[in-house]
């Protein structure tokens, strides 16, 4: 027998033992590399959000379920709309402070055919839009015309595929890239598209509209503000002095969400430090006991004639085995869990969630399996220490 | 018990992938009157699942290692064919956030991706064992 072969053997003896370490490692491995990719992911989706909306401010029709339709369309991908006096722009290009405004539209397309569901649909304004486009260029560089759309990474729709929103053939021209946000599942288009399809629903008897007219409408209101406006008071400015509409500070609506997510990430990262310290805890504990029952074993291997330093080598050797199958498992099982079930954890959650890439979670995955690594050993090691300067005689003289 | 422990994993995940594609993975339901495209995509998942785990349990009970391992090779190649079947053979539905694609398509490629593993390993350990014995 190879003596290089005397770790597995021993782990293979106490099989037991063996097992109940290597769940600690991987129990451990899967929180952190859990917890990692989490966190990572939240932040990810929340900065993507950010970047998509582009506006100082956004105007919306009064009412705080508007507000919260806007979040859940923005988060949550839930379809919604709501419309307002299209008088309402120019009242607003009117106002002291603002740079630039657009229009968008927001309509729910009806789930008519076989394996669809109701879809989100934004109309932008191609003349005056600012935050859409800047994003949209990464999908399709020209410009839409009539009945062309461009769909969210959420939709099965191919490039080039056309799509029926309310009987109206429309055409896929660009895909965009995922966002981890409800916007995923949305479907841009122009404003004269989305005219043409509150039209389309009107004549399936589907009454988007009660009385007013498409051309009269518009969902919501994009706000710039110029070059040194304080965007608080234009904000309060657009409140006080214009009726039926309700301004609401872009940043704002974003450090609400920010504020929660943040207070799941400190959740996150207190409960993985947690089950950090707890398996640490019983990896030294493991390693102690079983230090205690091995007295004898080491005294015997130093009898016939293992070195101090071949004795801990033989426990770092056990220890890193048993860490490093545990860690590699924990963080394959966290990989295998999370990331084919990421849309359903992000749908259940309500959280936009965008993983990181793929570079980034092997980078991560090693350094997980590393960090294992090195605690187990440092959990040995106290044990390697004390089992290296066993008195032999005594222990074999006296059986402890 | 220990020898069968890859046949009793793979009739473990034959039966999951039966019974999951029936219960707690199963596809998008009835709308509107009608069954979409992912209903039929779940049926095949089911059937081939049920024909794995009847292959899986001989796997389990007959002695002879030249059967067994080409029933491990059979299970090996009707898993590699599931993995295929949600959004490649048939087609899902058009939302990711749909129950099809969110949960009954990537359940089912983890877990035939698992049986193939297995009753791939299985396979090769099957026709070695029964290349000595001859």
């Amino acid at each position: 027998m190879k003596l290089s072969f005397l770790p597995v053997l021993n782990l293979r003896r106490k099989p037991l033992r063996t097992i109940a370490l290597i769940v600690t490692a991987m129990v451990l491995s899967a929180a952190v590399f859990g917890g990692y990719i989490f966190i990572g992911a939240l932040q990810k989706g929340l900065d993507s959000l950010q970047q998509r909306l582009g506006a100082d401010i956004i105007v919306l029709p009064e009412g705080a379920e508007n507000k919260v339709d806007l979040q859940n369309i923005l988060l949550q991908g839930t379809p919604g709309y709501f419309y307002m006096d299209k008088s309402v722009t120019e009242k607003l290009a009117a106002v002291e402070g603002v740079d630039k405004l657009s229009t968008q539209y927001f309509l729910v397309s009806a789930n008519a055919e076989c394996c669809t569901v109701q879809v989100q649909i934004i109309g932008f304004d191609e003349q005056s839009d600012f935050t859409v486009k800047p994003w949209l260029k990464e999908a399709f560089g020209g410009d839409l015309k009539d009945n062309e759309i461009i769909v969210g990474a959420g939709l099965s729709t191919r490039v080039g595929h056309t799509l029926s929103l309310y009987g109206v053939k429309c055409k896929a021209v660009g895909k965009l890239e995922r966002t981890g946000t409800g916007l995923d599942t949305a479907v841009y288009t122009t404003n004269e598209t989305v005219k043409r399809l509150i039209r389309a629903s009107a004549e399936q008897g589907i009454a988007v509209l009660s009385k007013q007219s498409p051309e009269d409408v518009v969902s919501s209101v994009y706000i710039k503000a110029a070059d040194g406006a304080d965007i608080d008071e234009l904000a309060s400015k657009i409140n006080t002095d214009i009726d039926g509409v309700q301004a609401v500070r872009t940043r704002s609506m974003m450090t609400e969400t920010a504020d929660k997510l943040s207070v799941i990430s400190e959740s996150a990262a207190a409960l993985t430090a947690a089950v950090w310290v707890l398996a640490a805890v019983i990896m030294l504990t493991v390693f102690y006991i079983t230090a205690n029952e091995r007295k004898r074993e080491f005294a015997v291997l130093r009898t016939i004639g293992f070195s101090r330093k071949k004795l801990s080598v033989l426990v770092l050797t056990e220890a890193l085995i048993t860490a490093g199958a545990g860690s590699a498992a924990g963080v394959m099982l966290t990989a295998l869990g999370v990331f084919p079930f990421v849309k359903v954890i992000e749908h259940k959650t309500a959280l936009p969630l965008l993983m990181p890439n793929i570079a980034a979670v092997v980078c991560s995955g090693a350094a997980v399996i590393v960090t294992v690594l090195l605690t187990g050993t440092a959990a040995a090691a106290f044990s390697a220490h004390r089992l290296s300067h066993i008195d032999t005689g005594k222990i074999l003289r006296e059986g402890c | 018990m220990k020898k069968n422990i890859i046949g009793i994993a793979e009739f473990l995940l034959a039966l999951l992938l039966t019974v999951g594609s029936l219960t707690i993975f199963k596809a998008c339901g009835e709308h509107d009157g009608k069954y979409m495209a992912c209903h039929w995509a779940q049926n095949a998942v089911t059937l081939i699942g049920a024909v794995i785990s009847i292959q899986a349990l001989l796997r389990i009970l007959l002695k002879n290692s030249g059967i067994k391992a080409g029933l491990a090779i059979s299970i090996f190649l009707s898993a590699v064919s599931v993995i295929f079947i949600p959004g490649h053979v048939f087609s899902l539905c058009m939302m990711d956030t749909m129950r099809c694609i969110s949960t009954f398509k990537p359940a089912v490629i983890v877990i035939a991706s698992l049986l193939a593993a297995a009753a791939g390993s299985d396979s090769i350990l099957g026709i070695i064992k029964a290349g000595k014995e001859k």
